[in-house]
């Protein structure tokens, strides 16, 4: 779809009283220079025969006339503009929709990315994309009525007259498009570069990165990528700058052509008496009125073509995915809450490649998980622990082979109620600047029961009850000043809390859940695991072997394949691979501890 | 003006051409509608009376050739003029990022610092649209100059006519002016919350824990409630400033019709000429338009001085202390100089004395009362439960923060006496949130730029590298120790797994010198393996120096030459890990919750 009817389609969707303002706008700002162009002419052509009277009406009616388009113009340019938010504020939030509901994988593509990053920019700027080309179709309608106003008026003249405007305004137009392609062509060429300045900037001001920056006094240095960046770009700037300047020159010499001929032309007329002197002033005022009018009439149009190929962004990313979104919620597809009620899981040779890599991450990889379960999942860093885990979850598909869920394949599912079945906290999980109860429920109500449960047995109640607000509590300081940091200990109880507060989930995947925890917290959410899983089929990840002791059976994950599975004392019996990592950090636990490590003699 | 005038001072020297190019695009474009007024005159005037064509043509090549010089003038001028802009933007856009690493520490991670931050760099987009606001307003002021002479050249008193009738709009601009700083000051705390929810779209870190959670509903919602807010403040805004633009317009066409009153009066009891009419209310037009553009320019003018508020007051921060290397010249009294030297050949004692904390806005104490000390030369361990003051000790050490009250002693000595920059030259510290800068591996070790780096530089930095076994790995990469790490910046940069980062991590310390290396949760996120070399890394290249760790792996903190227990602020335990393992305490309770799971018989 072309972004001015899609524009129009959302206006008319968000905001129709814009529609009607645009409609006003173009009728009052077409009419509104005619009205000082008309004024001096008939002054010219009736001042000897007019009464006092007669001038004082027309001009004072005149003036009236003038001064309520004016008002009315300016009056509707501000409202207009805040309209113009309201719905470009609907697009961002269109966007974010979009982008959240894509499935996951569209965010391992670098393409999604590069469009995102595009649509982004047509919506968040309010003079960019969308914004712009709503705010310039505002003063459209009228400057095209406007100029045909005019056009009309001077090609009374003859009709050459017409002839040579539109061929002059159709040049105008060829180069001052012409232009903003090329510069638009330009700034997609060296956009690397101001990504990469700009990218740069972010990572230096970024509060996360400003310990290492003092410590390692590392800002002169930073300084001089700043500075070799912005001198890149600055070249880029002036080369740019200067072909602007030879385009505008070419539209300069073109408009002499015009003026020189129109000029000479209502001159020729003047002097073989074919007009008297108030038509001269009509006619050259409106020469006048016509140059300042095509001149906006052009630029904006330029503009709006301009905004319009980056707002197209917009459209090309989210158009066919909510379509897709459309099309998911109408195929029906089996409801999984009736079939689940634990969860047994079948996986069958599945092999996993990362989009633009050629290795697989999993391959051929075989693994039966018996309902109610508790599942561990080890192996060394990079073996594709978090892989797997995605996999199962549906946040990517396989790229051969299958996951079954109680005999069914997990894509046969309707996406939403298969996430009803998982409550999983992955490593990276990041807290929202919401209160805690919002991090926690992740909706707008609450099961307080539920709530209650959940921050018991993950251990929160003790964080939140020295909260300010309790669980009203903000977290971080984006949309509050008091907001409130967690420690990385109290935010893994969290997540664990909003893992167990769903309780829909029969399934729940922890994934290195004790990493910032203290020996004790460690062993208390080891110790109150069993209580978690009850009822449900679990999978625990971590390269902590000895969380292994309260699952049932152990995975060991190595070079895309489970290479050993059984219960930990199977595995230190077969004295293979996970036996050996065992014993690397157990050996550490023993009192007679080794020298290996040159550490001082023990006791 | 004033804060567009200081913001100015930070680009230095270039401002002087900045004006220079300014002036001249302004004056040239100020003339050129002053041509398109007198020259129709000059041409009526010739029609009705002599009508002599070589006179006519003259007129109309004067018309048509004078438009065209000074269009090309302008469009030159403007294009110096743009470059400067640019080049203005870089160097305030550098002084900005510069700021921000200069603030303290504390001060930086404030809601309020925060904020100020953020509309400091959007001001910087305001800064940029007044290069065109500056030619508009100068060629403005030409053209009032000019239209403003002709209008004299007739009647005297239409000109202070004219000017009585557009000062009627001034009540209403300072209307204008004062809603504008209203809406300024009440839509600032939105701004980053608005930033937040449009950046949502593109962080996809969210993207897991949102789907799974089905959390997308959420927090579309709060992104609603956040942008509605900053709705109402707009529509308020705009509704206002609405009306009054509305009138400013009524009194402008006022004008209009006042000037053909008495123009056409005029020339009905002629006095005035045709050519003088058309010359005159061309004239008088344009003053009242340009006028009223100035008007509008000059309070766009203020609208951006209003904006760069935030960028001059961001700017006037206080700095810490010694940020800039020049002032370093002060005294330095001998004991504290004494203290240095010690630390610099390699012997470094800390002793923390009577130290108390509470984050800046929080009540509760995380340290209270703690007190310490750590001999020259020994390895030690911090551990203790979440929360009970690990990491906030060592961000005091870092002076990242002032202790409310207590100090800490280096060799004697108050750090806070010495110098900063001289102080981090001692410590080499490696936080647990950490990460590399996205330049080149050998400029991240050594913190200077390639082109910089001696042959004793490289040669630490292999040394560096063979020290924690990272030689070979950064010698397979393109261009060796010279990669650049992360494809932030470069598409081909090596991505370091999480062990060899934190290898790298310690190959930096190692290559910054200091005398107290300081490791915080060096190995959490690292699997058996590579936990057990960082770890074992650690203590080799630590030996007989002064380090200190915090960790939760007890069994590697049992290494350590001494190991200090917190608790809720305090120091309640103190000793090797046998000395602790006798008593019965925290340490001893920790220790066997960890090592029981390593135990076959449970």
């Amino acid at each position: 779809m072309r972004p001015i009817p899609y524009l129009l389609k959302k206006i008319r969707q968000y905001d129709p009283k814009m529609l009607l303002m645009m409609l006003v706008n173009a009728l009052l700002s077409a009419a509104y220079p005619f009205i000082w162009v008309l004024v001096p002419a008939a002054i010219l052509r009736n001042y000897q025969v007019w009464t006092r009277q007669q001038l004082i009406l027309t001009v004072v009616l005149a003036g009236l006339g003038a001064m309520l388009a004016g008002f009315v113009v300016a009056w509707l340019k501000g409202n207009y503009r805040m309209r113009m938010n309201n719905v470009r504020y609907q697009l961002i939030r269109d966007l974010a929709r979009v982008s959240l509901r894509m499935p996951y994988e569209n965010t391992l593509l670098p393409k999604t990315l590069d469009q995102i990053n595009f649509a982004h920019s047509s919506v968040s700027n309010p003079m960019l994309g969308a914004g712009g080309i709503i705010l310039g179709l505002l003063p459209l309608s009228g400057q095209i009525l406007s100029v045909l106003g005019f056009s009309s008026l001077l090609a009374s003249l003859s009709p050459w007259i017409l002839i040579l405007l539109v061929v002059i305004l159709i040049s105008n137009y060829l180069i001052i498009d012409q232009e903003a392609r090329f510069s638009e062509s330009m700034w997609q060429s060296y956009r690397p570069l101001g990504r990469r300045h700009m990218t740069l900037q972010e990572v230096i001001s970024d509060p996360l990165r400003k310990k290492d920056i003092l410590l390692y006094n590392t800002w002169e240095m930073l300084r001089a990528y700043l500075r070799k960046y912005a001198d890149l770009r600055l070249l880029q700037d002036v080369k740019a700058s200067k072909k602007h300047f030879q385009f505008m020159s070419t539209l300069t010499l073109v408009d002499l052509i015009r003026d020189v001929l129109v000029y000479g032309w209502i001159i020729r007329q003047f002097a073989l008496g074919l007009m008297d002197a108030s038509v001269f002033t009509l006619y050259t005022a409106g020469l006048l009125s016509f140059m300042v009018v095509s001149q906006q009439l052009i630029k904006n149009l330029v503009d709006i073509q301009l905004e319009s190929k980056r707002f197209q962004n917009f459209i090309d990313f989210t158009l066919p995915l909510e379509k897709q979104f459309q099309e998911m919620e109408t195929v029906h597809k089996q409801n999984i809450a009736s079939d689940v009620i634990v969860p047994e899981i079948v996986i069958e040779n599945l092999t996993f490649i990362y989009p633009n890599t050629t290795a697989p991450v999993l391959e051929d990889l075989n693994l039966h998980i018996p309902a109610g379960e508790k599942l561990a999942l080890v192996g060394e860093n990079g073996a594709g622990k978090s892989t797997l885990i995605k996999l199962l979850c549906r946040l990517y598909k396989p790229s051969s082979g299958r996951i079954l869920i109680n005999g069914k394949d997990i894509w046969d599912y309707n996406e939403e109620d298969y996430h009803q079945l998982f409550s999983a906290v992955f490593q990276d999980a990041m807290l929202l600047p919401f209160t805690l109860r919002d991090n926690i429920t992740m909706a707008t109500d609450m099961d307080t029961a539920a709530f209650q449960l959940a921050v018991e047995r993950s251990g929160l109640s003790e964080v939140i009850n020295k909260l300010p607000a309790n669980e009203d509590t903000y977290l971080l300081r984006i949309l509050s000043d008091e907001g409130v940091d967690l420690s990385g200990g109290e935010r893994q109880k969290l997540f664990l809390a909003r893992a167990l507060y769903k309780t829909s989930s029969k399934m729940l995947i922890l994934d290195e859940p004790t990493a910032a925890l203290d020996p004790l917290a460690e062993r208390e959410m080891y110790e109150r695991y069993a209580q978690f899983t009850q009822g449900k089929t679990s999978i625990f990840v971590s390269h902590r072997l000895a969380s292994t002791r309260f699952c049932d059976r152990v995975a060991f994950l190595k070079d895309g394949k489970i290479m050993e599975l059984g219960t930990h004392d199977q595995l230190i019996a077969q004295k293979g691979e996970y036996a050996e990592l065992f014993e690397i950090q157990a050996k550490n636990y023993r009192q007679s501890a080794s020298v290996e490590k040159g550490a001082p003699e023990d006791v | 003006m004033s804060n567009i005038r200081k913001s100015f001072s930070y680009f230095g020297k270039s401002t002087l051409l900045y004006y220079l190019w300014l002036f001249f695009s302004s004056l040239v474009s100020g003339l050129s509608p002053v041509l398109y007024v007198y020259m129709p005159k000059l041409i009526l005037d010739e029609l009705l009376s002599t009508r002599q064509p070589i006179i006519l043509w003259q007129y109309v090549a004067i018309l048509a050739l004078g438009a065209l010089l000074l269009n090309l003038l302008r469009h030159f001028a403007n294009m110096r003029f743009e470059s400067y802009s640019f080049q203005a933007l870089y160097v305030l856009t550098e002084k900005l990022t510069e700021k921000a690493t200069a603030i303290p520490y504390h001060e930086s991670e404030s809601k309020h610092t925060l904020d100020l931050k953020e509309r400091a760099t959007r001001s910087l987009d305001y800064l940029w649209s007044l290069k065109d606001v500056m030619m508009t307003t100068g060629s403005a002021l030409v053209t009032l100059i000019t239209s403003a002479i002709l209008i004299l050249s007739w009647k005297w008193w239409l000109l202070p006519l004219l000017l009585g009738l557009n000062l009627l709009t001034i009540p209403l601009l300072q209307r204008l002016r004062l809603l504008e700083v209203d809406n300024n000051e009440r839509s600032m705390p939105e701004t980053r919350a608005f930033v937040y929810f449009t950046e949502i779209s593109r962080d996809f870190r969210y993207a897991k824990d949102l789907r799974l959670y089905n959390g997308v509903e959420l927090m579309l919602t709060r992104a609603k409630a956040s942008m509605d807010k900053i709705l109402a403040v707009n529509h308020e805004y705009f509704t206002k400033s609405g009306a009054l633009n509305g009138l400013i317009m009524v009194l402008v066409e006022l004008q209009s019709t006042v000037v053909f009153l008495i123009l056409g009066t005029a020339l009905m009891i002629r006095t005035i000429t045709v050519g003088n009419f058309v010359l005159i209310y061309n004239a008088a037009r344009q003053f009242g338009q340009v006028l009223s553009v100035l008007f509008e320019q000059t309070r766009q003018i203020m609208t951006i001085n209003l904006e760069l508020t935030s960028f001059i007051k961001f700017m006037a921060l206080p700095e810490i202390e010694d940020f800039n290397a020049e002032n370093q010249h002060e005294e330095i009294v001998p004991a504290v100089r004494q203290a240095i030297a010690l630390a610099r050949s390699g012997q470094v004692s800390l002793e923390v004395r009577q130290l108390s904390f509470a984050y800046p806005e929080q009540d509760a104490l995380i340290l209270d009362d703690l007190s310490l000390s750590i001999p020259s030369g020994e390895t030690v361990a911090l551990v203790g439960r979440n929360g009970a003051g690990k990491t906030t000790l060592v961000k005091l050490i870092c002076r990242l923060y002032q202790p409310q009250s207590g100090q800490i002693l280096l060799n004697g000595v108050d750090i806070a006496q010495i110098p900063l920059p001289e102080y981090y030259r001692l410590l080499s510290v490696t936080f647990q949130d950490f990460q590399l800068m996205p330049v080149l591996l050998s400029e991240n070790l050594c913190g200077k730029l390639q082109s910089e780096q001696t042959e004793d530089d490289l040669e630490h930095i292999r040394q560096a590298l063979r020290d924690t076994e990272m030689l070979s790995w950064a010698e397979e990469q393109k261009d060796g120790i010279h990669v650049p790490i992360t494809r932030l910046l470069d598409e081909e940069g090596a991505i370091p797994s999480g062990g060899q980062e934190q290898k790298l991590a310690i190959a930096r310390n190692i290559c910054h010198g200091g005398a107290l290396m300081i490791l915080d949760e060096p190995t959490s996120a690292l699997d058996p393996r590579n936990e057990e070399q960082v770890f074992g890394m650690m203590l080799r290249l630590t030996r007989g120096s002064s380090s200190m760790f915090v960790s939760h792996r007890l069994s590697s903190t049992r290494y350590a030459d001494r190991i200090f227990v917190l608790d809720g602020g305090k120091l309640i335990q103190e000793g090797n890990h046998s000395q602790l393992m006798s008593e019965d305490g925290l340490y001893r309770t920790m220790y066997l919750a960890q090592a029981s799971q390593y135990q076959d018989n449970q």
